[in-house]
């Protein structure tokens, strides 16, 4: 069975899980805007890992990507949810490849090199990619329609 | 021959009124701290606790930080607490399991990464927002490379 498509756009907005940052652990950073940003070890992968995850927010929404911590068996509170645009991933030169996983996260999708056989999701461009994403808030995670105008 | 004088200077008087011996002959003056910086301890405690994070600690299948990668990080922050004009990093980890410190520059568009291997190597990243053809990333086993880096940059 082939794998379900569906079209990304250049200004859909992908969104990712950050864990809780404390005074000890730190996850997130300041923007210049008086806005926080996930930390770039946040948007970074395994060695022997060749995407980043992350999830297309108008079929995933950010509620849903913390409960689904539920089935981990780990508690959502003071977790955070980065939001950022397809738009800047292609800046980097990488690709959104949408890659579902039926039944807990529908919009999921794999960030990685557009080259076959190429380097892999390289960690320093995670770094570039962590500065252009965005914390939501509250009211933001609770009404994804306010997220778009964080991107105008 | 002139003998020395022991008198202090004004600038010498004011280096050893923050903690730093001052040796000097001719022309060379060298400036070691005597304390430990104040921030020393919280950090290291801070890298320690990095042995918590358990394995998916980032939900999406980050590894548990790796001893040798904990240590290291605590023989390079006792290194460059000892180096004039370092501040406290911020400390976290990498999904590959290994711990990392960040200095950020108070303008906010320089950032210092550097991540520690289980090998011993430093993995650096450098960033200028504003000068991007001044980024470096690359490997080091040197502390004192580090310290250039977060001196001079």
């Amino acid at each position: 069975m082939s794998q379900p498509t569906q079209e990304i756009l250049s200004d859909d907005i992908l969104i990712r899980r950050v864990p809780p940052s404390s005074d000890s652990f730190a996850t997130v950073a300041p923007t210049g805007t008086g806005r926080l940003r996930a930390a770039s070890q946040m948007m970074s992968v395994r060695d022997n890992e060749d995407a980043l995850s992350c999830s297309l927010l108008r079929l995933t929404s950010p509620i849903q990507l913390l409960e689904n911590l539920r089935s981990q068996q780990i508690d959502p509170t003071g977790w955070q949810v980065c939001a950022f645009l397809v738009h800047d991933v292609h800046s980097l030169e990488f690709e959104v490849e949408f890659s579902p996983i039926t039944g807990s996260d529908i919009g999921h999708c794999g960030i990685r090199t557009p080259l076959q056989g190429g380097p892999k999701f390289q960690n320093a461009k995670a770094k570039r990619l962590a500065k252009l994403t965005i914390i939501l808030n509250e009211e933001e995670i609770r009404d994804p329609s306010r997220i778009h105008a964080l991107f105008k | 021959m002139k003998e020395p004088s022991t008198a202090l200077t004004r600038e010498e008087a004011a280096f050893q009124a923050e903690r730093f011996s001052v040796q000097h002959t001719e022309g060379l003056y060298v400036l070691s701290r005597t304390e430990s910086r104040s921030w020393l301890n919280a950090i290291k405690s801070k890298i320690l606790k990095l042995r918590d994070l358990k394995a998916g600690w980032d939900s999406y299948g980050a590894n548990p930080v790796d001893i040798d990668s904990i240590e290291t990080a605590i023989q390079l922050v006792c290194e460059l607490a000892a180096v004039t004009g370092i501040c406290e990093p911020a400390v976290s980890a990498t999904p590959s399991g290994h711990a990392a410190l960040t200095w950020s520059w108070k303008s906010g568009t320089r950032e210092l990464e550097i991540e520690m291997l289980p090998t011993g190597k430093l993995q650096y990243c450098f960033s200028d927002d504003v000068d991007p053809q001044s980024d470096q990333q690359g490997f080091t086993q040197y502390p004192a490379q580090i310290a250039v880096l977060l001196t001079t940059a």
